[in-house]
């Protein structure tokens, strides 16, 4: 678990990277399914 | 905690916040498009995915070959279930609902399919008074649905209702000469594709059970009037 929080806090800005990365794709996939 | 890269944690974790984001974006995107289509017409329908009733794909296996488009709904008691879920109007009675389904469709299944014009037996009796357009005869033309010109004098059926069928699609589909739910009704295998391919649908006619949904609809309608 601290190890998790380091990584976390560590990586920050490389997750809320990652997040909006999937919340784009997430979006974008939906849209899709949904045409 | 010491500098050490810990890169395979490092990368789970942000696998971890992808796959969360994807989530997040997926159900946002679902959540904020509008789920009734009221008229506004900014996107396309987004209705959520929907198992398709078995209605749609039934083999005429008493009846002899004949051309698509004059196959009539052979499965009344099956559509009867479909009105029911999609109607809820329709929920309270029934066994009314499934009434005029069984009632109408015996004496369309009795017809023989009359191959000079298969056109104009897919619609009911209704259809007697549309303008109906030229029915397919070209080459190019096989699987091409009935068709009308303008709707009939009741005026067209709201499409919408058709699950996966928003403004948009309900636009073309009336450019195209489709604006009745027995008209759907009566497409078969040739012409759904005929339509998928005439609108870019990409298969969502099947997909999305238009068929099924609209022989529920053109009962439930039959019932109400």
């Amino acid at each position: 678990m601290d190890l998790f929080v380091e990584l976390c806090v560590r990586y920050w800005p490389y997750l809320v990277l990652a997040l909006a990365l999937g919340i784009v794709a997430g979006w974008f996939a939906a849209a899709r399914s949904r045409v | 905690m010491s500098s050490e890269p810990y890169i395979v944690e490092t990368a789970v974790l942000l696998l971890l916040a992808f796959v969360v984001g994807g989530l997040v974006g997926f159900y946002a995107r679902r959540w904020f498009t509008p789920r009734e289509v009221a008229g506004s017409g900014s996107t396309i329908a987004p209705e959520p995915p929907k198992p398709v009733p078995a209605v749609e794909r039934t083999p005429a296996a008493t009846t002899p070959p004949q051309p698509a488009a004059a196959a009539p709904a052979s499965k009344p008691a099956e559509t009867s279930e479909v009105v029911e879920e999609a109607k809820p109007a329709a929920a309270e009675k029934p066994a009314e609902a499934a009434k005029p389904a069984k009632a109408a469709k015996p004496a369309k299944a009795a017809k023989p399919a009359a191959a000079a014009k298969p056109a104009k037996k897919a619609g009911p009796a209704k259809a007697d008074k549309a303008v109906e357009a030229p029915s397919a005869s070209g080459p190019d033309e096989a699987g091409k649905p009935a068709l009308l010109s303008a709707a009939r004098e009741s005026g067209p059926d709201d499409l919408k209702k058709i699950k996966g069928i928003g403004p948009k699609i309900e636009k073309m589909l009336h450019e195209l000469g489709v604006f009745h739910f027995d008209q759907i009704a009566a497409w078969e295998a040739a012409e759904i594709a005929w339509v998928d391919e005439k609108l870019s649908f990409r298969g969502r006619v099947e997909r999305e059970g238009w068929v099924a949904q609209a022989k529920a609809l053109a009962a439930a309608g039959k019932q109400g009037g």
